[in-house]
């Protein structure tokens, strides 16, 4: 794009502190959702809330707002899961129907606000160097609020995400945990199409947090290991968006997969490693 | 806590139209270790489940220690025939970790969890495998590192289904040792369910035997 300080523009600085802030939800967000084995929640979330974002631009509302409601009914209704013999068949099920309706209606809106098709595709792509300070107050806002909802929800998450069985044998609920879960995530996912747009901020949640859990490090360590390759994946990704003309998703979704095989070298190399005689 | 007991009146269960119990009625003590048997299919892991409060009753009254089981779980420890593996690539410690105080709010202080479930892991003779992926190990490994989860919540009473399903004659025996060893130390009552023979001969703590048979309890 440029030879020049990209730090010196205050668009980059917004867009900077923009990353951060996504970095932090996509990486504990995102390690949560493969942990419990629902990447195609974390791929349908952002398609879902895309359409609710498309039927505010036809109501002249604020486009994350319709994206959050939307994602947030998606999951209430993705998280309707039953352990059981359907599971986690009847989960993938109920996601691909939300899914499908939620696309079909979103179409519908976008052909009746057929005026707005530039903010269509700013939602589709995400717009970090269009973040301004009322964004940036608002994406901070979510943020503590998943955050927050986390820390709540950490011992019962976990448990029910590590031994089901047993957090079930002792009376906690799976279906009111996941829709707690996935109303958080719905959140996390709308705050990530700002900066990543609806296709590809998928990869921002899954890339970083695969490759932690390909680390086979313990939940703490993981989260954060998965926060960082999110950082890094975003800020890396915008100072190449920067310096070589290609947007902002291609980086982060080519270094989603580079993150992946990255760990994979490095379990590799650990498994060859001789043992130790003690 | 009252002596253990389990107490059925007229209970009637039926999973997915199969009928389990049918106006089943038992009161026995479960002190010691109380073996379940019954045929493949008699129903023993369903029994087990509505023991547990997870499969409901359709009559009658099931009550462990004169509670029903939505109350009296707080006091079992619960161990399923097919261990959780939906996230084998991380530690064997965190999944301990994970089932102390997993019923509870917010953040656990990691220190002492990681310290309590240290101790969990040795007292079943599993912490060697604490820093491994639970997918890598054995199977009697994995039914060692499964006790210490059902040991998470301090129970009276330990609920285990199969237990002794693909070990070989040697982790049997040692697997019998520990349960006897829980009971002397800890006051720890068992109650399992068992397909096969069983060698209990020379195990030191009391033991009783039902046989759940064509919807009936029996001593």
């Amino acid at each position: 794009m440029s030879e020049t300080n990209p730090f010196s523009f205050p668009f980059m600085q917004h867009a900077f502190l923009g990353c951060f802030l996504v970095s932090l939800l996509a990486g504990t967000l995102g390690w949560l959702m493969l942990l419990r084995r629902q990447a195609f929640a974390a791929h349908a979330l952002p398609h879902i809330g895309f359409s609710g974002a498309a039927a505010a631009v036809w109501l002249h509302l604020p486009p994350l707002a319709g994206m959050m409601a939307a994602s947030m009914v998606g999951g209430l209704f993705m998280g309707q899961e039953q352990r059981g013999r359907q599971h986690p068949t009847q989960r993938d099920t109920m996601t691909g129907l939300i899914l499908a309706a939620s696309l079909g209606i979103g179409v519908w809106c976008l052909h009746e606000a057929n005026e707005a098709s530039s903010q269509t595709t700013t939602l589709l792509f995400g717009d970090v160097l269009g973040l301004d300070g009322p964004t940036l107050g608002m994406l901070a806002g979510l943020v503590s609020v998943c955050l927050g909802g986390v820390a709540i929800l950490w011992r019962p998450l976990l448990f029910s995400s590590l031994c089901p069985s047993l957090a079930e044998a002792q009376g906690l609920s799976p279906t009111r945990l996941g829709q707690l879960f996935l109303l958080l995530a719905a959140l996390a996912a709308a705050a990530c199409a700002e900066i990543a747009g609806a296709l590809l901020c998928f990869s921002l949640m899954v890339g970083p947090a695969a490759a932690a859990l390909k680390l086979e490090l313990p939940p703490f360590r993981g989260m954060v290991c998965s926060v960082l390759g999110a950082l890094l994946l975003s800020w890396g990704g915008l100072l190449l968006a920067w310096y070589s003309d290609i947007p902002l998703p291609f980086w982060i979704s080519l270094g989603g997969v580079g993150l992946y095989l990255l760990a994979g070298t490095v379990m590799t190399r650990k498994a060859l490693r001789p043992v130790r005689n003690p | 806590m009252k002596e253990a007991r389990l107490t059925c009146r007229d209970v009637s269960l039926q999973v997915g139209g199969h009928p389990v119990l049918h106006h089943a009625t038992l009161d026995v003590p479960l002190e010691g270790l109380t073996i379940l048997r019954g045929q493949n299919g008699a129903g023993k892991t369903c029994f087990l489940r509505a023991l547990m409060g997870l499969l409901p009753l359709q009559g009658g009254e099931l009550l462990i220690n004169g509670h029903p089981p939505a109350r009296a779980r707080r006091h079992c420890g619960y161990m399923p025939q097919k261990a959780d593996d939906t996230a084998p690539m991380l530690p064997v410690i965190s999944h301990v970790m994970a089932c102390l105080d997993g019923t509870h709010w917010g953040f656990p202080a990691p220190r002492k969890t990681r310290r309590k479930a240290r101790a969990l892991l040795a007292e079943v003779g599993a912490l060697p495998l604490a820093s491994r992926p639970l997918g890598a190990l054995s199977g009697g490994e994995r039914q060692r590192v499964a006790l210490a989860q059902a040991l998470a919540g301090s129970p009276r009473l330990l609920i285990l289904d199969e237990p002794f399903a693909a070990l070989d004659r040697a982790s049997h025996e040692a697997l019998l040792q520990l349960f006897s060893q829980l009971h002397q130390q800890k006051k720890v009552s068992l109650f399992i369910t068992v397909h096969g023979p069983l060698q209990t001969t020379g195990l030191d703590l009391p033991m009783r035997e039902i046989t759940l048979s064509k919807g009936a309890l029996h001593v």
